[in-house]
């Protein structure tokens, strides 16, 4: 999942950039409103979190840039001022979600998992696909028979991508967009060894392999 | 007499009748004493021709050369008469026939007018005058019909008040017209302060005479101000809470680093006073923006505000099928700050949602002010909570998230539109119903 933060605290942003890598999301940084917005609609992130009060533009108006230029990614605001006038100003701008500061790291990764599950059309709360979970907190995937098996940082991205993107053709070009951040050296035949690993640990069934294509991620028949 | 039209109105209008009821006095007399001189100056004349042409014999008798006398002595009732007077004998004009028109005797060089009534009821004025012919004391008069004259008078008298009522009445009319047209200004600009008080225009035209001009200045620039002020100060308060907020997330993030990462105690407590501060932040920075002010402008357009709300909270609440049913009439305005009804309505309805089944309706209407009416399908509240409910700050279920603070907010807000807020259960549905009257209709 690549994430975009838009915050321009020179400690908060830093502190919660480094949060949210931690927790599986490859996460870029942009400390002000002007940058965020390039890199919104240059970078294909699966999901924003926007702060409205940025130097250079503010939030809202980045957010509508966006949303005028049928950028549809998820969006969720992060402001100071907790009231309704902001609220109904930011969900009528598109935001898909609203966090009002100060908050916990966790609220905001629950946040993000919830909206990022909405908008792939599944249920919010735990992530599954035909028997198979996925456990957040502990970075594991949870087998039909109940087997556990603890996944790495990179192996953990890539099947909640899969996951939250069943039965779609990927090709190894968007998974490496979506699985790491910018600054991260991105060689693409890396997702192959990846791809394996996960396929030993959930069964090889269930990733296909389309040559020259990508992968489709899926129930086994 | 509290309006300066009707005081510039009525203190003229008694002056210019002051003006010309003394005006008609001092004419009406004027002529009449011209008149009635003119007459018994003919008549004391005719006196002395009268004594010019008598002779007194030796046995006191008089004799009187008619001959160039008017031959009106001689017709009778002709309405010129003479008596001629001495000690011993009266003799009268033959036109008198036996009217006796003997008056008191005079002294030489005395003088009197008199009015009497003469034969046939003819108003007389005479004339009288004490000579000495002959070493006889004479007293002669000469009385005159003034039925002509008393006619005359009449006649100017009618004429006279017939012009000077039509003249004060069409200066009365003219009066008004200019204290009317003088205050003009006036009026515009109180017709011009009611639409503002509507919200239907934004700024008084400052187009007036001098003596107004610089209060409707004044008062714009008042306004303008006050827009002004109000939006710096919000303004400064969201820089201030974004700037605490941002802080406090930071402290959230050390509790959360991995140092304290086994000391669940020491996060729980920074946790714990984060979201206290956080609170007494929210609570402080809302109350001081509550304004409670109608400002000048068109009105809230409750129905936008309400339609935007609505979608929000279908937002927010997207996990649970909601439907809420808005009844709202699309020409109704609220003359009070937007963020206030927003931040009201914002917060009844996000309870209302949080608790409902599926239901939640709105109804907003005008009765002087407005009213807001809010039902959902929850569970209510227990009779003896919704009494309670009504005292600020009060949370009818702790174990639920939530601190009470949106609660609160509405109190602030309702107490400054001089509202009231009532809490029952819903006949409908149940649910709880929430019942806010707010005073912000226009000021006369």
């Amino acid at each position: 999942m690549r994430l975009l933060l838009v915050e321009d605290d020179p400690l908060l942003g830093p502190n919660l950039q480094q949060a949210l890598n931690k927790a599986g999301f490859a996460t870029d940084l942009s400390a002000d409103g002007i940058d965020g917005e390039a890199m919104g609609e240059i970078e294909p992130y699966d999901l924003i979190v926007l702060d409205l009060g940025l130097p250079g533009k503010p939030g809202l108006d980045v957010l509508e840039t966006w949303r005028s230029k049928d950028n549809a990614v998820p969006v969720i605001i992060l402001t100071a001022r907790d009231d309704w006038e902001d609220k109904v100003l930011g969900f009528k701008a598109g935001a898909d979600d609203y966090l009002a500061k100060p908050f916990q790291t966790e609220e905001l990764i629950v946040r993000i998992n919830a909206v990022l599950r909405r908008c792939s059309g599944q249920n919010p709360g735990e992530l599954s696909y035909g028997g198979l979970s996925l456990d957040e907190a502990e970075q594991a995937v949870i087998l039909k028979t109940g087997d556990k098996h603890s996944l790495t940082g990179t192996e953990f991205k890539l099947l909640r991508y899969f996951m939250l993107h069943p039965k779609q053709l990927l090709s190894k070009t968007t998974l490496t967009e979506h699985v790491y951040q910018l600054d991260s050296d991105k060689d693409s035949n890396v997702m192959e060894v990846y791809v394996n690993r996960l396929r030993q640990k959930i069964g090889a069934d269930w990733i296909v392999t389309r040559r020259g294509q990508g992968y489709i991620f899926g129930q086994p028949d | 007499m509290r309006s300066v039209r009707s005081r510039l109105s009525i203190g003229l209008a008694i002056f210019l009748a002051a003006l010309l009821i003394g005006q008609w006095l001092w004419l009406t007399f004027t002529i009449d004493r011209l008149i009635e001189k003119q007459v018994i100056t003919r008549l004391q004349e005719e006196t002395q021709t009268l004594v010019a042409h008598i002779h007194i014999n030796a046995d006191g008798e008089i004799l009187l050369d008619d001959r160039r006398l008017s031959s009106s002595y001689q017709r009778a009732f002709s309405g010129l008469y003479f008596s001629i007077q001495t000690p011993q004998q009266q003799l009268f004009s033959r036109s008198l026939w036996d009217f006796d028109l003997s008056t008191p005797a005079l002294n030489v060089g005395e003088k009197a007018t008199l009015y009497l009534e003469g034969p046939g009821q003819q108003p007389l004025m005479a004339v009288s005058a004490g000579y000495l012919k002959q070493g006889q004391q004479v007293t002669i008069t000469v009385a005159e019909d003034i039925a002509w004259m008393l006619e005359d008078k009449a006649h100017f008298q009618w004429t006279f008040t017939t012009l000077s009522l039509l003249g004060v009445l069409a200066l009365l009319g003219l009066q008004f017209w200019i204290v009317r047209r003088a205050l003009r200004p006036l009026n515009k600009a109180k017709n011009e302060l009611k639409l503002l008080g509507q919200g239907d225009i934004e700024k008084i035209d400052e187009q007036a005479p001098d003596e107004i001009r610089p209060l409707l200045v004044e008062l714009n620039r008042l306004m303008a101000s006050m827009v002004i002020k109000t939006r710096r100060s919000r303004q400064s308060l969201g820089n201030l809470a974004h700037r605490l907020k941002t802080q406090l997330t930071l402290l959230n993030q050390i509790a959360d680093s991995d140092e304290l990462q086994n000391d669940a105690v020491t996060k729980t407590e920074i946790y714990k006073q984060t979201q206290e501060i956080r609170q007494i932040i929210d609570r402080e920075l809302k109350r001081a923006r509550v304004s409670g002010l109608t400002l000048p402008g068109r009105g809230v357009d409750i129905h936008e505000l309400v339609t935007s709300l609505a979608d929000t909270l279908k937002r927010i609440y997207q996990d649970k099928q909601l439907t809420i049913t808005c009844q709202v009439d699309k020409q109704l305005r609220f003359h009070g700050d937007r963020e206030d009804l927003l931040e009201l309505l914002g917060n009844i309805m996000d309870n209302a949602c949080k608790w409902c089944q599926s239901q939640v309706e709105l109804q907003i209407y005008s009765d002087e002010g407005i009213v807001i009416r809010v039902i959902d399908d929850g569970p209510g509240c227990p009779d003896n909570d919704l009494s309670a409910l009504t005292q600020r700050g009060f949370r009818a279920d702790e174990s639920t998230p939530g601190s009470g603070l949106g609660l609160a907010i509405v109190f602030d807000i309702v107490e400054s539109y001089d509202g009231n807020m009532q809490f029952t259960q819903s006949q409908k549905w149940g649910g709880l119903q929430v019942d806010i009257h707010l005073q912000a209709s226009v000021a006369d």
